[in-house]
């Protein structure tokens, strides 16, 4: 177990940044696996048969968090003008500034961290949202069905989550340097 | 003219959908005509395909993470009771 135990972890914190609720998945993991070890056929790899038991375990974290009532609430704020003459353009504080090549190069991984800890921020429905979608590319269909969302509630969730996140990674990285 | 001209919001939900899925050829005509127009959305576009770049590499290859040993334990002692 020790080598899928450290695997596993890092596969269950990429995508559910409490690291509590990551450990307890992966223990979830290791026994529900240990107890049908006899259904493995060996077909796929342990390993890649151990990721799909803590990928569906993620999914039902998801789901259960989901329906909390407090995982409605976000912390996210609009970088476009409401209304207006300016409506729907970019607030300038909220608005992107140049990036330098460095943050694409990016050889020590910094950027890697700062992303990560910018995922953590984001409100559990953002957070779940994006991980399913992006991370695990999981249907459309399955996740308004597992979170309870619409399709249009889903597009809106993303793009938040794409704002929040490049905002969140250019203050984290500019401020850095 | 200006209901033809998407809003930097709209702009950013189409360059974020693509991502996902395919726009419509309108969708991206209209998009390829605001980012002409627009800095802040250009700027948008490049930086969201950089995190995308990294996001991908987040999900091929998570960044190497341990348990803590107190859980390691914890699920040495959980196995070995089955």
């Amino acid at each position: 177990m020790g080598e899928h135990g450290d695997y596993l972890f890092s596969y269950a914190i990429s995508r559910i940044s409490k690291r509590e609720i990551a450990e307890d998945l992966v223990q979830e993991t290791l026994l529900a696996a240990f107890q049908a070890r006899d259904k493995f056929r060996g077909g796929s790899s342990e390993r890649t048969w151990l990721v799909s038991i803590l990928k569906r375990k993620v999914i039902d974290h998801y789901r259960k968090e989901s329906r909390n009532p407090e995982s409605l609430t976000d912390n996210f704020t609009v970088p476009f003008y409401k209304g207006g003459a300016k409506d729907g353009t970019w607030i300038k504080e909220h608005a992107p500034s140049s990036w330098d090549e460095e943050i694409a190069g990016d050889a020590d991984g910094a950027l890697m961290e700062v992303l990560q800890y910018c995922i953590s921020l984001l409100a559990p429905r953002m957070a779940a949202t994006f991980s399913m979608k992006t991370l695990d590319e999981i249907s459309t269909e399955e996740i308004c069905k597992e979170l309870g969302i619409s399709e249009s509630n889903l597009w809106v969730l993303l793009h938040r989550a794409r704002l929040q996140l490049r905002e969140c990674v250019e203050n984290k990285w500019f401020k850095e340097l | 003219m200006h209901r033809l001209m998407l809003s930097c919001d709209t702009a950013t939900f189409f360059i974020t959908k693509k991502e996902y899925q395919k726009l419509s050829c309108k969708e991206n005509f209209q998009l390829k005509m605001h980012l002409m127009g627009c800095k802040f959305c250009r700027a948008f576009n490049e930086q969201n395909a950089i995190l995308s770049d990294k996001i991908h590499t987040l999900q091929q290859n998570p960044p190497p993470a341990e348990l803590s040993p107190e859980k390691k334990a914890e699920i040495e002692e959980v196995l070995g009771e089955q």
